[in-house]
């Protein structure tokens, strides 16, 4: 058996791999925090600044507005729990860091979120997630990563099947 | 174990390859030299996971094949993946023109 075939036998074996595990654990999404106060943990007052989609150490960002920045942090900070729209958008006005978003910053920066609007938030939240994993080389579909979880009624659950880390930018000191 | 589809392969290689392939239990399937991806798809059920693609001979062929791939992923979604073959490094360019269309590339 000639090198030359084994060499092309090998990397369709690493595409396979790859692939496997994106479908079993999903890609990794980096979220990053700025405004962030040192010796602090992830704390009520930062910005979502940037959500990143990461494939074999490249970073593809993620174009989102900040409705869909608060909304996709959240979904990775629950993603062991699917969830229906109310429940989400009762999550969201909720919790402290997403009323408080942007804060450390002088103003907050945040929005409203009904049910119908987070149906129409995930629609998009897919959209862009389609445009960077378009971007890597690996099969995988949009609706793989944020998934819908019918229910026994006509309620749909949603959930983010994705590895997600959180990385904090540091609050700048202010030169007055 | 995945569903590899293997172009533009000649004979002799297409089954030496196929069967180390099958050997680490994927399925393989051969597309005859001049077929289009159409016909490919339509035998093959479900999509392929991974198609190899070598581009380094029948160019034209190649790259008419490249093409259709290149547009059913943009129609149907990024299934299947594509690992393209080159036997000859001219720089750094072709790999990269071949990652921006979603394609891995292997040099032999």
């Amino acid at each position: 058996m000639s090198e030359d075939l084994r060499s092309v036998a090998r990397a369709s074996e690493t595409l396979l791999l790859e692939l496997r595990d994106v479908r079993q654990n999903g890609p990794l999404i980096r979220i990053v925090h700025r405004f962030h106060k040192p010796g602090t943990g992830c704390m009520a007052g930062e910005e979502i600044w940037a959500v990143l989609l990461v494939f074999r150490k490249r970073e593809s960002p993620l174009n989102l507005s900040l409705a869909l920045r608060l909304l996709l942090d959240y979904l990775g900070r629950t993603r062991h729990i699917p969830q229906s729209a109310t429940q989400i958008a009762a999550g969201l006005s909720r919790t402290e860091f997403y009323r408080k978003h942007g804060l450390n910053a002088g103003t907050v920066a945040s929005r409203k979120f009904s049910r119908s609007v987070i149906k129409e938030y995930i629609k998009r939240i897919r959209q862009a997630l389609s445009l960077a994993l378009r971007e890597t080389t690996v099969g995988l579909d949009s609706e793989r990563v944020l998934v819908s979880r019918p229910t026994v009624g006509n309620e749909a659950l949603y959930q983010l099947r994705a590895r997600v880390e959180w990385v904090h930018v540091d609050e700048t000191p202010s030169n007055d | 174990m995945g569903h590899i589809l293997l172009m533009n392969v000649d004979e002799l290689p297409g089954v030496k390859l196929a069967g180390l392939l099958r050997s680490q239990h994927h399925s393989v399937a051969v597309l005859s030299v001049g077929a289009s991806l159409a016909t490919a798809l339509r035998q093959e059920s479900p999509v392929p996971d991974l198609v190899i693609l070598d581009l380094s001979q029948r160019e034209k062929y190649a790259r008419t094949l490249l093409a259709e791939i290149v547009s059913y992923r943009t129609r149907y979604g990024p299934q299947p993946m594509l690992l393209c073959v080159l036997r000859v490094y001219r720089g750094p360019q072709p790999e990269l023109d071949l990652e921006k269309k979603g394609a891995r590339v292997v040099y032999v």
